[in-house]
Order: structure tokens, then C-alpha cells, then sequence
């Protein structure tokens, strides 16, 4: 059972898919769904016995293409909704130990190829607003299978982190005839105390304002909105610096670092977004190598999230970790 | 590295409860060998 319930206080969609309690939890190595299907083993999803990338509609959808009605008669102060969209995912290689960080060079290009193609692809249908791609790592995050992969959900709706972050962009554009994340780029740019890593296109920082101890964004220095935009030089320096961020993630306390990673980009509704950015958000959930996050009382309750770090201190231990520019990266990678 | 990158293919199947399914594969590139697991850090501690 899945449908979209309204919260009325906080005027935004909320998903119920009741059928996700029963996906497929932490599997041994050898019932990995993700794996290729091998002769007469476990029948996994992938039945070819190599590949580059697959994607595949997920079997425990949130949103579906054709999704049942609502189980529930809506009122008016609780509105409900059939839950369509499209849940996809995407499986990074047929590796089951390999991780992002760890894939060469032109194997994450290649997956950048590929978000580049769903984006445009899902993005074109016309009941879907907008194209969420991003990765959950680390059972820290809640990850029910370590095969290496990621999700696209492809929404009826601009989710509402989305529609408050537009809403700031044309804000900021009307006042100041200027994109807010080209102004924060360069701001950051400028002061240098919080970029990681930084290629000839792309820069890497803790911003300002985090509010997870080791949040970092990953933006195009130069204005582009979403992956469409991107040019074959603009996909290549974004895995290096994609790979040189990772690198340095999982050197920081000598682990496989748990992350989630989004991609924000302009939605796929038809309308034009001259204002908006593209950029990479993470949220890892440690604060140090052993102690996790929480989003507590503050957070939770209020909305307002307590960092108990300082971004300086932050983005300094994770500059001063790994690769220090692109060089070292493709050393590397290839 | 561009120089090195051609377009992929991209081939779809349905899976037997009716859901799609897409390969994706790039033609410059070798299959990738099913390699001894190798963690982050020492591949990192190189630099």
C-alpha cells in the first residue's frame, strides 16, 4: 500500500509505502540481489553475467508508475494522493566489494554518463517535477545492501528541501540580479578556510552553515543548473573531484566512510530555473571515528540542527588528508 | 580522460514481475575483472 498523505502544518507530501517493511535486508555476499546472476545460482535482478551500469526500477518502490489508488478517502484538511513517480536503481558496477571512492576514474565518469541520461530521461516524462539521484552508504545510514549503488526517485512534486532552496535562489536573484550559490561559491573561494579539494571546474567545501561536522557541498564553480548542462570536460573534472572528496572521506578515521550524498538540481516541470545551481550535498553521520549524529530533540522537534564542530576545523582535517589536488587523484585513479 | 570516452549503449529487458530494466555499456571500456577486495585506505596511502 503506498499514497502521498498531506501534513497540513508543514504543507508538504508525505510518502506511505507500507511494503518497504518487507524489502530484502542485509543479505549474505552470496544472495546479493545486485550481483550478476551466476549459472545455476541465486537468481539475482541482473541476469547478464557482466555489465558497466544497470538501472533498474526498484522492487520495493516508493512511487510507481501506476500506483493504486489511496486506501483512504481524503478530507478536506487531509488531503491524500496516489503515490506516482518512479523509484529506480542504479547499480554502480557488478563488483560487490567495490565502493565509489575506490572505482577508477573513468568507471565514475561513466555513472556521471549515466545520472546525465535518467536525469534526462525520467526528467521528460510529464507528470514527473523532479529527478532526486543519490546514494545511501554505510548501514550507519540505514543501507540494506552493501553492493554498490545508488537511487533515483522521480517525484509529481518539487520535494520541499527543493522548493525552500528555489525559493531562496529567485529571492536572492531579484535583489541582487545574481545566482545565491555562484555568490556563495565564490565567497568560500575567496576566503579558503573551507575547501577540501578543488579542481579547474569544481569545488569542494564545508560550508558556512553546516550542520553535520563533516557536511560537504561539491558545486560547479561556473553557473549550471542541472547535469544536462554539463559538458564532456565539465563530467570529467567532476569525477576527480567526486573521487579526490571520497578519498579523503574514507582516509579520515581509516574507514569505509558512511555518507548519504544528494544531487540537487533544477526540477523537470517545464519551467525555466536561471537562478538555480547544480550541486552535491553529503551528510555523513559521524562526528568522530566511533560517535554518531543524532538528529535529536532540536533537530527533530524544532528543525534547527546544532553543529558541535566548527566548518574551519572541519574542512582543514579533510584538506589535510589524502589527495591534495588533481594530480594526485589521477595518480590514482586510472 | 575524455578523449578516451565514447558513448554507451544502453540496452532494455523486463525482469519477470514486468519492471524494466537497463544495461548500460561504454565501448572504450574493458569489462571490469572481478578483483581481489582492496579497501579505500590503502589504495589512498599511496598518495
Amino acid at each position: 500500500m503506498s499514497e502521498l498523505r498531506w501534513h497540513p502544518f508543514l504543507e508538504e507530501w508525505v510518502i506511505t509505502a507500507t511494503h518497504r517493511q518487507d524489502r530484502t535486508f542485509l543479505p549474505p555476499k552470496d544472495y546479493c540481489p545486485l550481483c550478476p546472476t551466476k549459472p545455476g545460482g541465486f537468481p539475482t535482478e541482473i541476469l547478464q553475467d557482466h555489465y558497466d551500469i544497470v538501472v533498474f526500477e526498484n522492487k520495493f518502490p516508493s512511487l510507481r508508475q501506476d500506483p493504486p489508488q489511496p486506501a483512504v478517502t481524503a478530507t478536506e484538511i487531509a488531503p491524500v494522493k496516489s503515490a506516482q513517480g518512479i523509484c529506480e536503481v542504479v547499480v554502480y558496477t557488478s563488483e560487490h566489494t567495490m565502493t565509489l571512492a575506490n572505482m577508477p576514474l573513468d568507471r565514475i565518469r561513466n555513472l556521471l554518463r549515466v545520472w546525465q541520461d535518467r536525469y534526462q530521461e525520467l526528467g521528460s516524462l510529464d507528470y514527473i517535477e523532479y529527478v532526486l539521484i543519490f546514494e545511501n552508504k554505510g548501514e550507519a545510514v540505514g543501507v540494506t545492501l552493501h553492493h554498490p549503488h545508488g537511487q533515483i526517485y522521480a517525484f509529481p512534486f518539487i520535494p520541499p528541501k527543493i522548493e525552500q532552496e528555489l525559493q531562496a535562489s529567485a529571492k536572492y536573484y531579484q535583489e541582487n540580479k545574481a545566482c545565491l550559490f555562484c555568490a556563495t561559491v565564490g565567497e568560500e573561494y575567496r576566503d579558503g578556510r573551507r575547501i577540501v579539494f578543488e579542481s579547474e571546474r569544481f569545488a569542494a567545501f564545508v560550508p558556512f552553515f553546516a550542520r553535520y561536522p563533516y557536511e560537504v557541498y561539491l558545486a560547479p564553480k561556473r553557473h549550471l543548473a542541472s547535469l544536462k548542462d554539463f559538458s564532456p570536460a565539465d563530467l570529467d573534472d567532476l569525477a576527480i573531484t567526486l573521487k579526490g572528496l571520497l578519498i579523503k572521506y574514507d582516509l579520515l578515521f581509516n574507514l569505509s566512510f558512511p555518507y548519504i550524498m544528494v544531487i540537487h538540481q533544477a526540477p523537470t516541470d517545464g519551467k525555466d530555473y536561471p537562478d538555480y545551481h547544480f550541486h552535491f550535498e553529503f551528510y555523513p553521520p559521524l562526528r568522530t571515528a566511533t560517535k554518531l549524529k543524532f538528529l535529536a530533540g532540536c533537530e527533530s522537534g524544532a528543525g534547527n540542527f546544532i553543529n558541535d564542530t566548527l566548518a574551519e576545523e572541519k574542512a582543514a582535517e579533510l584538506r589535510n588528508i589524502g589527495p591534495k589536488n588533481i594530480q594526485e587523484v589521477l595518480a590514482l585513479g586510472e | 580522460m575524455s578523449s578516451l570516452k565514447k558513448e554507451f549503449t544502453k540496452e532494455k529487458t523486463l525482469l519477470p514481475d514486468g519492471r524494466y530494466l537497463w544495461y548500460y555499456n561504454f565501448e572504450t571500456q574493458s569489462k571490469p575483472e572481478l578483483k581481489k577486495e582492496s579497501t579505500p585506505t590503502e589504495e589512498a596511502k599511496n598518495v
